[in-house]
């Protein structure tokens, strides 16, 4: 289709905490450092920069994208925030792709930075406005309440318990052990998640991601380019984004089709005609342990109403057929926004680089695809990554 | 043409009110809380310097902007600067008057990239671009380690 191919050359990550002494801007910089500092090279060699970041109101910083440039080393270069919610940290190395596929460039640095934890009593104040202003802001509805719809919805569609559900929980929070980055890793068992404080029911607080700081970072770079500063780049072979009615109450809550839309959108560009036989490895966006499963479907990674039992059979393990959520995914990892959806697409690149380190999937993994979602439950976000 | 543009009022059309019920603590960060906890325990303030390539900036940096090195040096800069510009204000951000016009100016130090914003506490007759102008601090008792700890800077 006339795009130049391009690679991931090198990636940075902070910790994920649930309260930095670092700002904004000064995460974005130690993700960014972290990146370049793997790729080899200096910020005179980034010729544009990418920041994706979530919702102003979090930060508590208007003009947030302007407020991160810095730390993103954007000053005085091409430099452009992104932004479609949840889905922005799979967005933003799609928007890097955008930069150096056309062949505006040949080096983008792709950061994506997010400080959860200045937004007080909770970040949950800040999401109030996503809502509609006349229809739905008037209860005051958290975002744990239309989840909680949501999850109901798919959990009846396909007669699943909350056990079936929980499991995600369970397989990414002990995932996360293996973490350096992780917030919220712990060796819970299935009777933690199912006891755990009721939230909104049918949602426990272990079902839940938490609120978090971090940063992440990649380097993109053109064809050329990633052959002469790695022997091991991973290649961005298809992307796909998509938005389903911002009016979410109208859509089918037990199916995400505007993820297999994105999805379609990038196995397309990947020649991917088989996915759950041709991806190895995935990291299905995870905010809520039954979006993983959400995700997989949406994904055409198995069959709607299928992903719950490939779980309980081990199929999504580390040692499964198809590993999902290898780092721990935000329920363990942590949930900083945007910079969780670069963790997982950083993670497939070290699982594909084969330097995930303890959390490497054996098999010697060759194509993976990172998702995420977001919005008003409504944007999905794809990119499929092949060494 | 539905755009109501004779109501002066949304309260004149149906309206729902809303907020976004938030508040928000930002943390000083790794290099602001160097520079407000020099402020208030030494009475004086810091630049970060970049030993990579000599710049030298105010407010602090974790990081260098020209090279993007790590910085972790730190060096006094005492409390004397330059006024650079400055503005006489009248009504604050609700558009209410003040009672006393507000002197703001920024202040530059020598050597050093950036300055600081801040109130002057100069005769207006005599307030002009390039004069030297030095921090007045509060009683070190009485310090915080926040930007209130600056009083307003005067004629030097």
């Amino acid at each position: 289709m006339g795009y130049r191919k391009v690679a991931i050359v090198g990636a940075g990550i902070t910790k994920f905490v649930r309260r930095a002494q670092e700002t904004g801007p000064e995460m974005a910089y130690l993700a960014s450092k972290m990146a370049l500092d793997q790729a080899g090279l200096k910020l005179k060699d980034v010729e544009m920069i990418t920041l994706g970041s979530a919702p102003d109101a979090f930060d508590g910083v208007h003009m947030k994208g302007e407020y991160l440039l810095s730390g993103a080393g954007g000053n005085n270069k091409p430099y452009i925030r992104n932004f479609v919610g949840g889905g922005t940290g799979v967005f933003a190395p799609i928007h890097g792709w955008i930069h150096v596929a056309s062949g505006a460039c040949d080096v983008c640095l792709v950061v994506c930075s997010e400080k959860m934890s200045s937004c007080h009593p909770h970040p949950q104040g800040a999401f109030l406005t996503i809502f509609d202003h006349t229809t739905e802001q008037p209860l005051k509805p958290t975002l744990i309440w239309i989840f909680a719809l949501e999850m109901r919805r798919y959990m009846e569609t396909y007669g699943l318990s909350k056990a079936d559900v929980a499991r995600v929980a369970v397989k990414n929070k002990n995932n996360a052990l293996d973490h350096p980055s992780a917030q919220v890793a712990e060796a819970v068992t299935l009777e933690d998640v199912l006891n755990s404080e009721v939230l909104a029911e049918p949602v426990n607080r272990l079902d839940i991601s938490p609120a978090s700081d971090g940063a992440a970072a990649v380097v993109l770079a053109s064809e050329d380019v990633a052959k002469r500063l790695t022997d091991k780049p991973v290649w961005i072979d298809g992307v796909g984004w998509n938005l389903d009615t911002s009016y979410w109450a109208t859509k089918d809550l037990y199916y995400p089709r505007y993820v297999e839309k994105a999805a379609r959108m990038a196995y397309e560009m990947a020649g991917i005609t088989e996915p759950h036989k041709q991806i190895q490895v995935a990291e299905p966006y995870d905010p809520f342990d039954y979006k993983e499963l959400h995700h997989m479907e949406g994904l055409l990674l198995c069959e709607r109403g299928e992903a719950a039992r490939l779980t309980a059979e081990g199929y999504t393990a580390r040692s499964g057929n198809l590993p999902t959520c290898p780092s721990g995914g935000a329920l363990g990892v942590g949930n900083p926004i945007a910079a969780t959806g670069l963790m997982k697409v950083i993670e497939i690149f070290l699982q594909l680089r084969e330097e995930a380190g303890k959390r490497q999937i054996p098999g010697k993994p060759r194509v993976g695809v990172a998702q995420a979602w977001g919005d008003l439950m409504q944007v999905g976000t794809v990119i499929v990554l092949r060494r | 043409m539905s755009f109501k543009e004779s109501i002066q009022l949304n309260t004149q059309l149906g309206y729902f009110e809303g907020e976004i019920p938030v508040n928000y603590q930002y943390t000083l960060g790794i290099a602001g809380t160097k520079f407000f906890e020099t402020l208030m325990n030494e009475g004086q303030f810091v630049a970060s310097e970049c030993k990579t390539c000599g710049v030298k900036t105010i407010y602090p940096l974790i990081y260098c902007e020209e090279c993007f090195s790590a910085i972790d040096t730190y060096v006094p800069v005492g409390l004397e600067g330059e006024l650079y510009s400055f503005t006489k204000c009248y009504r604050d951000y609700q558009g209410k008057e003040y009672q006393t016009p507000h002197l703001i100016g920024l202040i530059r130090f020598e050597g050093i990239k950036g300055g600081i914003i801040h109130r002057l506490g100069i005769d207006d007759k005599e307030v002009h671009i390039g004069m030297k102008v030095k921090a007045k601090l509060k009683p070190a008792k009485e310090r915080n380690g926040t930007l209130e700890d600056i009083l307003y800077f005067e004629k030097s």
